[in-house]
This record gives structure tokens, sequence and C-alpha cells, in this order.
């Protein structure tokens, strides 16, 4: 079975809209997940999971800790999804 | 358990003696991991227990190599804490109350921790109380409960050790009841969660507050532990201005006895009688409080001190009426904040905007800086940095003392060595230490500022009544602090 195409960023931002708990519009790419958003540092901590899990390997926390807007985490996201692939 | 490891074991009779220490249910602690030991903290005599809890769960077989401890990140300051000695044996993380920030990411790695059958030792709610009653719980021990499904384990200090050591005072009760109890262990969720939202956390954090409280207060709960209440009615039902003889006065002068001995009035830094701050004063010896007065309005409380019960503060000399009410320490305070709403004094003077009102100021309070703060290479600006994040916990270069003003826009510090601004829009987690150290979360950047004087708690509810009036005020207007109980 081919693999599934990597998510594109609006469906990435629904993925994120849905950990968060966060309308998507308030979810741009210069979105910084400390400074721009009304979540705990645990939302963080639960989206960091959530990743994992569509990823299908672990987030070491050091880089965790570079993923700071929503721009950093797609670009993550894309980038370990297209070297699983 | 304390009494198997060799080292401790002839602390064992001492502390039989001075607080007739006692370790209930041993029995409960299970064989292996996973396992989420949970403790609270409420006196130096809790910290005490806990670390020798620690010391001998950590001389037990099953833990190990296998034991990941978040700790406060004041900690993180002594070099033992960096130690390859320390981290040989042990996995510790620092915490941050309120927003721990990227701190929290640790939580990743606590997870995977459990998940490998390890054993993670925290206190959920994250932060020292300073009445002796709980504080809201966290969400980090119910959100690794429900991600790995693990058992949790309170340990919990009993009641008795508020009364033997409150945080407040500077020594101990040289005798007291205080023991420790070990809890059954139980879970929040049968099977590992994949996914957690609000309500799953809300229910843990609900079920951990009341494990927690039960092995802490006993059968008869906080409300026993607290005790009557009865007379209170005298001094709610009526207006803050009929109760004084003479009208409220606000920060009338700053103490001159250092913060760390001024013992109950850190807590009621505001009399609960006349309302005027800064106003009261404790006697008594280095280990026995024997009363509280007041210098605005006269009045005066003798302290009595029950066993495993709450303290108790009684009018001894005051406006008739009150004469002779008898309130538990926890319901004076109440009773101290019952009305409060900040007001700038009478003495402002900043000269700045007519929006910008002055509410507290004093003279005597140090900065700390991460020592990767950018600032110490180039304090040019006045606005903190907002951006940087520590490279490592605990490495602080201390400043000052300098002045700090509390305005509704800004806190400002100034010293010779600079001046700093902190708008509030960008403050993002506020909590205290003790009653002496504040912990500012500016964006993603940690500051902190040691109070010589003042009592934190009163700094801490100035900011955060401030907080809430900003917000309804302009809802819209910068994000939500998270700040300390008080």
């Amino acid at each position: 079975m081919a693999p599934l195409p990597p998510l594109t960023f609006d469906e990435f931002r629904r993925f994120v809209s849905d950990v968060l708990e966060i309308a998507e519009p308030a979810l741009t790419p210069q979105t910084h997940f400390v400074h721009d958003l009304t979540v705990d540092s645990l939302k963080i901590v639960e989206l960091m999971v959530q990743l994992e899990v569509i990823l299908g390997h672990r987030i070491p926390s050091d880089v965790a800790w570079e993923i700071l807007t929503m721009d950093d985490a797609y670009q993550y996201y894309l980038r370990t999804a297209s070297r699983e692939r | 358990m304390i009494a198997e490891l060799p080292v401790l074991r002839p602390l064992v009779p001492v502390l039989k003696f001075l607080y007739g220490y006692r370790e209930d249910g041993a029995e409960n602690m299970p064989a292996s991991g996973p396992l989420i030991i949970l403790y609270a903290e409420y006196s130096f005599l809790c910290d005490l227990y806990n670390a020798l809890q620690t010391a001998a769960l950590l001389s037990k077989k099953i833990a190990r190599d296998r034991v990941l401890i978040f700790l406060a990140e004041e900690l993180f300051a002594l070099p033992y804490f960096h130690s390859r000695h320390l981290r040989s044996f042990l996995k510790v993380f620092p915490l941050q109350p309120q927003g721990t920030g990227k701190y929290s990411l640790n939580l990743l790695e606590a997870l995977e921790h459990l998940k490998s059958g390890g054993i993670i030792v925290m206190n959920p709610e994250g932060d020292m109380s300073r009445d002796g009653r709980p504080l809201p719980a966290q969400g980090g021990a119910a959100w690794l409960g429900l991600h790995a499904a693990a058992p949790l384990v309170p340990i919990i200090a009993t009641a008795g050790t508020y009364d033997a050591w409150p945080p407040w005072k500077l020594l101990p009760y040289a005798r007291g009841q205080a023991s420790v109890r070990i809890g059954k262990p139980f879970r929040l969720a049968e099977t590992a969660r994949e996914k957690i939202v609000e309500e799953d956390l809300k229910k843990g954090i609900a079920k951990i507050q009341s494990e927690m409280s039960a092995l802490r207060f006993g059968s008869g709960g906080l409300e026993s532990w607290a005790g009557s209440l009865a007379g209170r009615a005298d001094v709610v039902n009526r207006p803050a201005a009929a109760k004084q003889d003479s009208p409220p006065k606000a920060n009338t002068r700053p103490s001159s006895i250092p913060a760390w001995k001024q013992g109950i009035p850190l807590l009621l830094w505001r009399c609960p009688i006349c309302r005027t701050e800064d106003s009261l004063f404790q006697k008594g010896t280095l280990f026995k409080v024997l009363s509280v007065g007041c210098r605005a309005c006269g009045s005066v409380w003798t302290v009595n001190r029950r066993q495993r019960k709450d303290f108790r503060l009684k009018v001894s000399r005051g406006p008739d009426p009150l004469v002779g009410l008898d309130l538990p320490l926890s319901g004076w305070y109440d009773e101290m904040k019952r009305d409060f709403r900040p007001e700038p004094p009478a003495w402002v003077g900043l000269g700045k905007s007519s929006q910008e009102k002055t509410y507290l100021r004093t003279n005597r309070v140090k900065l700390l800086l991460d020592r990767s703060n950018s600032l110490l290479r180039d304090w040019s600006g006045r606005e903190a940095p907002d951006r940087e994040f520590p490279a490592r916990a605990g490495d602080w270069r201390k400043l000052g003392p300098g002045r700090l003003t509390l305005t509704n826009l800004r806190l400002i510090w100034e010293s010779p060595e600079g001046s700093l601004d902190f708008w509030w829009p960008r403050v993002k987690t506020l909590h205290l230490r003790f009653y002496h150290l504040w912990g500012l979360g500016y964006g993603v950047t940690p500051y902190r500022f040691v109070f010589l004087r003042e009592s934190g708690l009163k700094w801490l509810t100035y900011a955060g009544e401030l907080a809430k009036k900003r917000r309804a005020e302009a809802p819209t207007e910068g994000l939500p602090i998270k700040i300390s109980h008080y």
C-alpha cells in the first residue's frame, strides 16, 4: 500500500486546533505557542505527544524545545514525515 | 520506609520523640514500577519528611536507577543538582510552579520513563501552601497518570506537620504530632489514554486532590483541621469601614524587620480588622508565637497552637464587639482578603502617563537574572527580554537591591545597575516561593525577585487582583496570567 501523502498546512492546522482546543483561524504559520495562545503549557506537551502519534516516533525533548511556532511544528512534521516515508 | 535505610535509622527515634513520627501504610507501596509517587508540601517539616522518604525509596532495590523526580527549580542553584554523582542514580528535572514553560516538556521524558516501568516522584500542587490548606493541584501528575495508566501512590505528611513548622515560621516547634501516611495505589485510567482532553484532566486532578486530602486530614477532612469559624459572621457581615476606629491606611511604612523574621504578618500582610497594610507585628520567642498586634488600630490577637489543627487567633484587644472572637489563622486570612481591592495610595508619584497608576513600591528587592540573559552582556533598553530561555536551570545572577514599583501597566525595577520594565500583557506566569521569592515568566524568559522587607504574598495579591481587573476591562488584550494561589 502506498504511504499516505503528508498533511497539507490546512489539515495540519485542523489537527493542532483539535489538540489545543483552539479555533483554527487563530493558528497561522507565525503563531507562537507561548506568546500568542491562551493555552496551558500542558497542552503544548499534549500537542507533542499527538505529533508523536501521527509521526510514529518519539520527539526528543531537546527537539521539542525548538518547536515554538505553528510553522516550526509544520516544518518539523514535513521533514520527519518525508524521512519516515 | 525510612527505618529500612541504615543511615536514616538513627533519625527515627528522634522524630518519634519530637513529633510522634510514624509511617502508616508501608504495605501499600507496590513492589515494582511503573509508579507515580505524590508528595504534598505545606510545611518545612513536610520537606524534610519528603526528602527522607525519597532517600529511603532510592535505597530500595526496585527503585535503583529507576526514579525520576521533579524538584523546585530553585534547588538547581546548588551545584550538586547538576552533578554527575546525583545523575548517576537519579533523574532530576526542574519544576516551576504555574506555567512551567519549556520545563513542562520534561513531562515527555517522564512519560517515556513511566512506560518503561520507571518511578516518578512529584508534588502535584507544584508549590508550597502558605496557610496549611491544600493548593489547587496542577495538571502534570494527572496528565501522566492518564497517559501511562500507571498507579499513583500518595505519600503524605499528616496535617500536624503544618503546626509543627509552618512556612511563615523561622524555626520549628520542638514538639508536635506529625507522621506520614502511604496511601493505597489508585489509577486514573485502566488503560493508557492516547489523547487527553480538558475534561479528563479535571477529573484526574479532582481524584488526586481527594486522595491526598483524605490522607492528610484524616476522616474529619479540611473542616475539622481548620476548626470552628463560629463568630465569623460578626466580622463578615459588617462593612470594613465600620470595623475600624480610623480610616484604612495603605502602605504605612515598610517594615524594618527582614521578611524571614516577620512570622504571621507574612501571611496577614493587612490587618483583618482595620485593613491597614504592613501594620501587623508578631511577639514571641524563637520557638513560640505568643501574639500578633496591629500598630494602626491597636488590636491584639493571642495565638494558640493546637496540634494537628490550624492555629487559632483570638482577639484579646480591639473593637468591643470583636474582643473574644476566636478564628483559625486561615479564617483570618480569608477575612483579610475578603473586601480587598487594590487602590493607589496617596503617596503616588511616578510622573507617568495619566493612565498609569502606581500601587506598590519598595526599595529592598533583589533581581535575579539567568546568566544567559542578554541583559548581562548589553543592558541598553528598558524592556526586559522575553524570548530567551535559560540553558541551565538555577543559574542565577543576583542584582541589587533595587526599587520595585507595581503599576497597573507594568512592573518597574530600578537600581544603579539599570532599569527594567515588565509590561503586564507580556507576563505569562507569576509564582511565589515561600513568602519572599517571586518567579516571573516574561514571555518565555524567567526572572526572580527577592523581597527583603515585605511579604511577597502582598505583592502577589495586588498583581493578581490587578490582572483580574485588566481582564474584566479588556478581555481581548494580552493573555491571562497564570498566577500562584493567594
